[in-house]
């Protein structure tokens, strides 16, 4: 109980609260500009966390993660362009109602559900994370080793249309993360004499590349300077009572909110599954059972608050694996990841036990971070049609600036920054010929952890890594890693024969 | 012209040959891993040239050209280059607007005005957040000789 209140003042303190409210006002734009993802707002935000005490860094970027979910929305009900993938199927319901003059009560009705499923599922991390964690006091090596191994295979679930694309990039991760002083030798690899490179590429430098250089490229090469907010423009009633929930349509949205929030935070508990899949499950599931069907993708309100009820709903079901096992299930958890690794925050069991506190205030921060991003979102309707205006040609260069110096602020090292441009250039060509550059992150991550693992429970069985199967969480985990790689490989043979179809 | 997919596994082949050459003089232990790795993405490689979509036809030697001479992206990629570069010698915060503006003009934004604005109250932001709230030691470069 010590610790609860410990992580409440903790996550209550001006600068966390100033952090969060960064965070979420950062997030907002980053989720509102069609073309940056909130993968690329978390990790230009990583750098910034070094100089940071933990509940703070944590509070900057979960207030980001939440609020850049929610901001894809608002480019999908205004332009019919997702700003992230999360916001898919917001379009459905949610660009016909702009095209009908309600765009106001649409982004109201999905600011008002991502702060339901925002807030549900975190409630959900804190009843469910620390039952979770107590499994993982029993994990050894050997533990450890399957379950990196299994952290992998959802490179394949992350891997786009290609599973052997996907598994590439990770395996390009796992030869990045090679780099620098061999563990057990302590002989340098790949580094061509460079001692820059002795201790490895740094992680950070690595999610700045890959997530944001090939991007602002695209941004380049594409070419657009404005998006096409204009096309909707005046479609905000101007009356801010036009735009608020009568008491009937909270009554029929209640069901519609409880089940999406569940399907979300289940979903996002699962690695790999993906924020896309939550949000298109949910507005079925809102359609199926609804009395009129048939209005759904007409612009009503239901198919509105379905599926951004449950992309927030996914963000608090994913911190649940990254927080008690140190899986992350997406591209964003990733990023997250290697953020709680820089700031010397290790997931699993110890985070319970020993950093309760650190544990609550994260928690209590993404409450906030929610709350703030209600608010802001309510007041900020009125102001959304500008924003999405704002033209690439300005965008491109504060995301560079931002991009240069925060990578050189990791160890101050002008070569830093040097190679992060360089492996942005690679990561853009990867991305140009569909290797996935969130599996060749994730590998990264986690490429070090098996192998330190590998070698520890080879020495632990005295090479007979055979052993690991008399293990009961090693067979379990082994058993879950197999049905992971099956199944990915049926959903994508499914989808070719599909696409064949069509 | 060849299939998309099957000059992308001959890069890959080539890079881990290159690859796997480097590990010649490695200690076997250091070795192991990173060969293993390298192996794995050749045999990837083949698969994927085996399997190639014969729809996707690219020229390799566009591909390259289309890149070098894209001149929007290469000027991004130089002007970058240089500001890293120079970094040391100019000084973090001088070269940022001229960094800014160029940037902006290279991509077509025509406003001079804004350009400004936007160059000199980036830069200020950048100071405020890294030095006076993070405490980085940015590059000052010459300017600390003269000041």
């Amino acid at each position: 109980m010590s610790a609860f209140i410990q992580g409440c003042i903790m996550a209550f303190a001006p600068k966390t609260l100033f952090a969060i409210l960064i965070g979420v006002m950062g997030g907002v734009i980053i989720g509102a500009l069609p073309g940056l993802s909130s993968t690329l707002g978390v990790a230009l935000l990583v750098p910034f966390t070094f100089g940071l005490d933990p509940v703070t860094a944590m509070g900057l970027l979960g207030g980001m993660y939440c609020s850049s979910i929610y901001g894809g929305s608002i480019t999908a009900i205004l332009i019919n362009t997702p700003g992230t993938g999360a916001a898919a199927a917001t379009v459905l319901d949610g660009y016909p109602m702009a095209k009908k003059g309600r765009a106001g009560k649409a982004l109201y009705v999905s600011i008002v559900s991502s702060f339901i499923g925002g807030t549900f599922s975190t409630l959900m991390l804190l009843f469910i994370a620390p039952q979770l964690a107590k499994i993982s006091l029993f994990f050894g090596p050997p533990e450890t080793f399957m379950l990196s191994l299994f952290g992998i295979t959802i490179i394949a679930s992350v891997s786009g249309k290609d599973l052997s694309k996907g598994i590439i990039a990770g395996l390009i991760g796992l030869l990045l993360s090679t780099i620098g002083f061999d563990a057990t030798t302590g002989y340098p690899r790949f580094t061509f004499g460079n001692i820059n490179l002795y201790e490895g590429i740094p992680l950070v430098v690595a999610i700045v590349a890959f997530f944001s250089i090939p991007e602002v490229l695209m941004l380049v090469k594409n070419g657009s300077t404005k998006t096409e907010g204009s096309q909707t423009s005046g479609m905000i009633a101007s009356d801010r009572k036009a735009n608020m929930l009568s008491l009937k349509e909270v009554k029929t949205l209640i069901p519609i909110w409880l089940k999406s929030a569940i399907i979300g935070t289940f979903i996002g508990i699962i690695p790999g599954v993906g924020t896309p899949v939550a949000c298109f499950v949910s507005y079925n599931e809102a359609k199926r059972s609804s009395k009129h069907p048939d209005l759904f993708g007409t612009g009503i309100i239901e198919g509105v608050a379905a599926p951004e009820t449950a992309n927030n709903a996914v963000e608090g079901g994913s911190f649940v694996p990254l927080l008690t096992l140190g899986i992350p299930g997406s591209a964003q958890t990733a990023v997250y990841l290697g953020a709680l690794m820089i700031l010397g925050i290790k997931p699993g069991p110890e985070l319970f036990t020993r950093q309760g506190s650190l544990f609550y205030a994260i928690i209590m921060g993404l409450f906030i971070a929610n709350l703030v991003m209600l608010l802001l979102g309510v007041w900020g309707i009125k102001y959304f049609e500008k924003l999405i205006q704002l033209p690439s040609t300005i965008m491109i260069p504060i995301i560079l600036v931002f991009t240069v110096v925060g990578s050189f602020a990791i160890n101050e090292n002008v070569f830093d920054v040097f190679l992060m441009l360089v492996l942005g250039i690679i990561g853009y060509f990867m991305r140009l010929n569909g290797l996935p550059l969130a599996a060749t992150v994730l590998a990264m991550i986690l490429g070090p952890i098996g192998e330190e693992a590998m070698i520890q429970t080879i020495s632990i069985t005295h090479g007979q890594i055979w052993q690991l199967f008399t293990r009961p969480i090693c067979l379990v985990l082994l058993v879950i890693t197999i049905l992971s790689v099956v199944m990915t490989a049926r959903q994508h043979n499914n989808e070719k024969k599909a696409s064949h179809k069509s | 012209m060849v299939r998309k997919d099957r000059l992308l596994a001959m890069v890959l082949v080539a890079f881990c040959v290159v690859g796997l050459l480097l590990t010649r003089g490695y200690p076997k232990e250091a070795a192991y891993y990173p060969r293993a790795v390298f192996l794995l993405i050749i045999a990837l490689s083949i698969f994927l040239y085996v399997k190639a979509d014969p729809d996707q036809m690219v020229n390799a030697k566009g591909i390259v050209c289309s890149f070098f001479t894209d001149r929007k992206l290469m000027s991004v990629i130089l002007a970058t280059l240089i500001m890293i570069a120079l970094m040391n010698y100019v000084g973090l915060y001088f070269e940022l607007p001229f960094f800014i503006i160029g940037v902006m003009y290279c991509i077509g934004y025509r406003n001079k005005k804004t350009s400004a604005i936007i160059a000199i109250s980036l830069t200020l932001v950048i100071y405020l957040l890294f030095t006076v709230l993070l405490h980085i030691r940015i590059p000052l470069g010459f300017w600390v000789k003269i000041f």
